[in-house]
């Protein structure tokens, strides 16, 4: 059973392989000629004052809770969806009501504005 | 064909689910759902009227179908055996209702609906009401969790939902850290227990216990241990009360005022659950444990609430004390020692409330907010006010005539027979010391000069005329008859103390009922 | 058989197969995507009444390869701001994801060969998670972005940043749940069940809104137009990857085109019935890279067609129209099935 992940492996060391080569190669291949200018951050040629941590929209973070959210709705769905016809009516109406709960979710976080982009 | 396989499930079997049973718990929950949408739709009205209306009516509802499902003796499994309804769950249930109700409306008029919405409060407050009818009919360590954290989460949220007040968000904080410590000390515990009896249902535990799991197994001691120590958080018993004065104090007072009642009953219901009934085979050895920890609730608390002045601090420290004696009904693990802890359990309800909903009144009208001196000469100035306060007073000192008084007595009986009689002694000191801070609360109100609080006309700001209707012509009772529903529960609660004082019997009788749901008690 | 429908593969090949099919489909892929490139190139051409690249090969089949060569050869260089060892994970994540998605997707069923008398599955891995799998490394890939445009220290690659988390985010939902549909009617995550189980109907027809919502959300996830706000030239000079030069910038490039094919395997299994089609057994592959090269096509005909979306449009799209009908899909087709 296990056997049947090999190519898996395969994959992730041809994809780590790629990846790696392409983000390595430049060092190797490519010239090597640095100056102060060129090691400054792209700012549309104004000098940079920004530090990285410089604080940044509410909505972001209020986007990563409704993400929580929603994103376990889609990960308990799942399970249900590939046993639906087997489970019968039983798993259908807890289906129903998970949803419905979600949905009284849903249209809390509206109408309350959460979803509005500011 | 090798291709592929098409997986196969064995015949599925949909678990038992007795929604009849259920239907109680999910009354109040459809009613969580149901004013969270409600209270969407704009409109004072609705803010004020439809969503109120519509807790209570799940509330009643809730009640009701409790009545019709009550069956003395009978055990309903639910769901799998993960839940059960029995009397005591029934019964403890009703008394979350009751305070549900009781704090909607000392709530109706207050700042906090207004700052964090009626539909948000009114469904942050069913859903822990859910999840304390949860843990109280939990047969599972996983539902016991679960019903922890429902009842939990939503309170951490509600202790913080005056969001524009420092002190609000403090207790809210403080009492997300310390309670989900107590979670995590619980969960510990549970995991250990699980561990050492390799189920997590409760009957299960209990037949294990003392007999394939010897009884002072390290792990059973370490799980009853942790597991009583999460708890003891919950239920505020010292030495884990420490969160409980700032956060009363700090909460919302509707908030305060539900979280001292229906939290300490939901947690002395679990706690019956687990000790009485999972792991009654060992109380050799938690027995001790849990009997010093009411010792020292007792000292702490009475202690502590003899310097207060304000009326939340000192209504905190003394539900400390309080705890301390019902889980001396706890420890006995008697049949008696339950009874006696349920109906402590009931008659603490209205002493409680009708204490906290004069504060409320007058932390309305009276710009000394909480402090003892906002109830200055109260007993001249609106006696519909002081008496309530006065008899919840004298019922939590356990005077003669109310109904603290018959629930001490029946708590020390059961000390005494169940071989716990040192615990009786420090009941009745307790009580003898919480003397001291009752009657003066009780000496305030009679005795102060009555410097009849006039609100000034002229700062317009300090006129808390959203909130209280100001009446022309101010009269002393005009604070009585500006927010008539918090008079009413104030007058209520300290009729059914006095009720039950005189006429205890019903109350026993049900009382009696709830105890005969743990069967394996002594 | 009585595995648990959960841990359950259908058929194991011998070790040495199982390596070279990988291999395989990962070179066809790689050669693959450069094609795309030229493709997508001389298509926008067109679409602009323009010739595209002609001059480097013949019709400019070489182009790719002069631009992987300058790519190569270009001068790597981080800013002082940076963050070094992150700025250099980041492209390798986004081609590491990128890469594994592709085991999943299924170029034909299981079948006996003559020639070499043994039985191959022309996929890389049928694993009865199946689509799971290319959900938990999409949900990954999103660490390539962020990353990248973290650790650059710049304020375009940061607004970048975070933007396509925000954006990744919010369609991943809808994306998850566009696809429940398919599970519940087929029974099944692995894809070659779900190819196996349209051989009566295709499912776009059946499931044509969960279709809809799909191909909305992997326009999403794939930063492709007009959802590429996360790189948005024109207004934060290409976002998360402003800080990045030569192949490391190459690599996010071509992460994103194999994202694009990889999507459109998906699509293919999940929706257009995968290998089947007319024709003799041996079509079967080829039955799938036409499939997978319409959607291609595709894909850049609606970035020559529409214009980008502003941010709160993107955003609000994505959550109110989006993720209700997608839950409302998954709904009604459970209670279709059941029923």
């Amino acid at each position: 059973m296990l056997k049947s992940y090999l190519p898996a492996l395969v994959f992730l060391a041809l994809g780590a392989g790629t990846g790696a080569a392409f983000t390595a190669l430049n060092s190797v291949l490519g010239p090597r000629r640095p100056s102060k200018v060129k090691s400054d951050p792209y700012e549309c040629g104004l000098p940079s004052e920004v530090t990285s941590s410089f604080r940044f929209g509410i909505s972001f973070y209020l986007i990563a809770m409704l993400f929580i959210l929603f994103d376990i709705e889609v990960i308990f769905l799942y399970p249900v969806a590939v046993g639906l016809k087997q489970f019968g009516t039983f798993a259908l109406v807890e289906t129903i009501v998970f949803i419905v709960l979600l949905f009284v979710a849903f249209v809390f976080v509206w109408r309350r504005g959460a979803l509005e982009w500011r | 064909m090798i291709g592929a396989v098409h997986s196969q499930l064995g015949p599925f079997h949909a678990p038992h689910v007795d929604w009849k049973g259920m239907s109680p718990l999910l009354s109040v929950l459809g009613g969580s759902a149901a004013v969270l949408i409600a209270g969407l739709f704009p409109g004072r009205r609705t803010q004020r009227v439809v969503v109120p209306v519509l807790a209570i009516a799940a509330l009643i509802a809730a009640i009701g179908l409790t009545v019709w499902i009550w069956e003395p003796g009978g055990v309903r499994p639910i769901v799998a055996g993960a839940l059960s309804v029995d009397t005591l769950a029934l019964g403890v249930s009703v008394l979350f209702y009751v305070a549900g109700i009781a704090t909607i409306l000392l709530s109706l008029r207050s700042a906090v609906v207004r700052e964090c919405g009626a539909g948000e409060y009114a469904s942050l407050l069913l859903g822990s009401i859910g999840g304390m009818v949860l843990l109280a009919g939990a047969q599972n360590l996983v539902t016991i969790f679960i019903g922890l954290e429902l009842l939990s989460i939503p309170l951490y949220i509600l202790c913080g939902s005056r969001v524009r007040q420092e002190h609000s968000l403090e207790a809210g904080l403080k009492y997300l850290i310390v309670g989900s410590v107590g979670s995590a000390t619980l969960l510990y515990g549970l995991a250990l227990l699980y561990g050492a009896t390799g189920s997590t249902s409760l009957s299960v535990i209990g037949h294990a216990v003392g007999t394939r799991v010897p009884l002072d197994d390290p792990l059973v001691l370490t799980g009853v241990a942790l597991a009583a120590t999460g708890l003891a958080f919950k239920a505020s018993i010292a030495p884990f009360h420490t969160w409980t004065p700032d956060v009363y104090q700090g909460a919302p007072t509707p908030v305060t005022t539900f979280m001292a009642v229906a939290t300490k009953a939901a947690a002395f219901a679990i706690l019956l659950r687990l000790f009485d009934e999972g792991l009654i085979s060992d109380r050799t050895n938690w027995g001790p444990a849990l009997a010093a920890l009411a010792v020292a609730s007792i000292v702490i608390g009475n202690a502590g609430a003899i310097g207060q002045r304000s009326m939340k601090r000192l209504l905190a420290w003394s539900g400390v004390a309080q705890a301390g004696y019902i889980l001396a009904g706890v420890v006995v693990g008697t049949r008696l020692g339950i009874q006696t802890s349920a109906f402590y359990l009931a008659i603490y309800l209205p002493m409680n409330v009708a204490a906290f909903a004069v504060v409320i009144a007058r932390m309305r009208v009276s710009e000394r907010g909480d402090d003892m001196a906002a109830l200055e000469g109260l007993g001249r100035s609106s006696p519909w006010l002081a008496w309530p306060m006065t008899i919840a007073m004298l019922a939590l000192a356990g005077f003669p005539a109310t109904a603290g008084f018959i629930g001490k007595f029946y708590l020390i009986d059961a000390t005494v027979a169940g071989g716990y009689a040192w615990l009786g002694v420090a009941i009745v000191i307790g009580s003898m010391i919480s003397l001291v801070y009752y009657l003066r609360v009780i000496a305030v109100m009679w005795m102060s000069p009555s410097e009849v609080e006039v609100p000034a006309p002229a700062p317009a700001r300090a006129s808390p005329s959203r909130r209280v209707r100001s009446v022309a012509g101010w009269s002393p009772e005009a604070d009585v008859r500006a927010q008539p529903e918090v008079a009413f529960v104030a007058i209520a609660c300290a009729a059914a103390t006095v009720f039950f004082g005189i006429v205890p019997e019903p109350l026993l009788h049900l009382a009696r009922e709830v105890g005969s749901a743990i069967s394996s008690a002594l | 058989m009585t595995a648990l429908p959960l841990a359950s593969v259908s058929f194991v090949e011998s070790t040495g197969v199982q390596i070279v099919k990988a291999i395989v489909i990962f070179a066809f892929v790689l050669v693959v995507v450069p094609l795309i490139l030229l493709l997508e190139r001389k298509l926008l051409g067109r679409f602009q009444a323009r010739l595209g690249p002609n001059r480097v090969g013949p019709f400019g089949l070489l182009q790719p390869l002069a631009d992987v060569l300058k790519l190569l050869s270009k001068e790597r260089f981080t800013p002082r701001t940076a963050v070094p060892w992150m700025m250099a994970m980041a492209p390798a994540i986004s081609i590491f994801t990128a890469v594994v998605t592709l085991a999943i997707i299924p170029f034909g069923d299981v079948r006996h060969n003559a020639l070499f008398g043994a039985s191959y599955g022309l996929y890389g891995i049928d694993v009865s998670i199946g689509i799971l799998w290319a959900f938990a490394f999409g949900a990954l890939a999103f660490y390539g972005l962020m990353l990248g445009g973290w650790a650059s220290g710049s304020k375009y690659s940061f607004l970048g940043a975070m933007r396509s988390a925000a954006q990744l985010i919010s369609y991943e939902v809808s994306l998850g749940l566009s696809l429940v549909g398919v599970v519940i009617t087929a029974g099944s995550l692995s894809l070659t069940e779900i190819v196996n189980s349209q051989d009566h109907i295709w499912y776009v027809v059946p499931q044509f809104v969960g279709f809809c919502i799909f191909m909305v959300a992997a326009f999403a996830e794939t930063n492709r137009p007009p959802f590429d706000l996360p790189e948005a030239d024109a207004e934060i000079v290409a976002g998360y990857n402003t800080e990045f030069g030569g192949m490391r910038f190459g690599s996010f490039f071509m992460a994103e085109y194999i994202n694009m094919v990889a999507i459109a395997g998906i699509a293919t299994a999940m929706f257009l019935g995968g290998w089947h089609g007319p024709g003799p057994g041996w079509l079967d592959p080829i039955w799938v890279i036409v499939k997978m090269l319409l959607f291609v096509v595709l894909f850049i005909w609606i970035r020559a067609t529409l214009p980008r979306l502003r941010y709160d449009q993107l955003m609000a799209f994505g959550w109110k129209v989006l993720l209700p009908l997608a839950t409302l899909n998954a709904l009604v087709t459970a209670i279709v099935v059941s029923a």
